[in-house]
């Protein structure tokens, strides 16, 4: 019946929020290709794992853990609101800077959710902002410094409430 | 997309790190809820964010689907001297922001 037709059905609802952000990422091609960098686009479009997000922006270079302060909540009770202030310890100087700070989640659809580049003028690789995290997982740092090394650092955050746009 | 907030320090010295805070108010559409008839909404983010000092960029932002609704952006900057900020917001219907900022040197 008409009225039958207009309820999603149990299924669609699974697989919606099964694709929660995938969809998304391959419709926003076309928009990313002109702004973005060209290995975050890719990353976005091969979104399966953060690791293969990852790997597309480091490729073979070395990657260190540490020198990365990440403050999150350790309980999110809203996974759609999720605060995060992430600062590099790294001087911002000619010869040394940090360039850019990714931000993956490991158990979200789409593992980038952000990439922040700073400048010379930046003084300080700190950024704060908020995601949106679909369940409990680790959320993982990834810096990229001047000299074209990479440093990483991983949170774990429990979702009460997982913030999939449902 | 709202009037943009932006927070700065009143005033600042040169050389000082400061911290510069953004809010604007954005659905951050994900492209995957479905509407009551069930049709998928589509993705409309704001996907990208720039702020410049006086004429230089000093930080940006490439945006994906899990940034949370009504973005929130700090970051700071070295202050070189007095001047002004702009910032500018971009989202995927191909509205674009544009919010300015004055910063006082004491």
């Amino acid at each position: 019946m008409a009225e039958s037709r207009r309820v999603p059905s149990r299924r669609d609802l699974l697989i919606a929020s099964a694709a929660c952000g995938l969809a998304a990422a391959s419709a926003s091609i076309a928009v990313l290709a002109q702004d973005q960098k060209p290995a975050d686009a890719a990353a976005v479009e091969a979104s399966p794992s953060w690791q293969a997000a990852m790997k597309l922006v480091t490729g073979d270079a070395k990657v260190v853990e540490g020198r990365i302060a990440m403050t999150v909540p350790e309980i999110a009770e809203n996974g759609n609101v999720v605060p995060f202030d992430i600062t590099v310890d790294s001087p911002m100087t000619e010869a040394s800077f940090v360039r850019s700070l990714r931000l993956y989640s490991t158990g979200n659809p789409q593992a980038l959710l952000a990439t922040f580049r700073f400048s010379r003028d930046s003084g300080k690789a700190a950024v704060s902002s908020r995601i949106r995290l679909a369940k409990s997982q680790d959320i993982v740092a990834l810096a990229e410094l001047n000299d074209g090394t990479f440093l990483t650092a991983t949170r774990n955050i429990k979702v009460t409430i997982g913030g999939c746009g449902g | 997309m709202n009037k943009p907030r932006i927070r700065l320090p009143e005033t600042a010295r040169i050389g000082d790190i400061i911290e510069i805070k953004t809010l604007v108010g954005h659905v951050m559409e994900t492209g995957q809820r479905r509407d009551a008839d069930g049709k998928v909404v589509p993705r409309n983010i704001i996907h990208a964010f720039t702020a410049t000092f006086n004429g230089r960029t000093v930080f940006e932002a490439e945006l994906q689907p899990g940034i949370s609704a009504n973005p929130f952006i700090a970051f700071h900057m070295k202050v070189s001297g007095p001047g002004d900020f702009v910032f500018t917001w971009a989202d995927d219907a191909g509205v674009k922001l544009v919010e300015r900022a004055k910063l006082a040197v004491a």
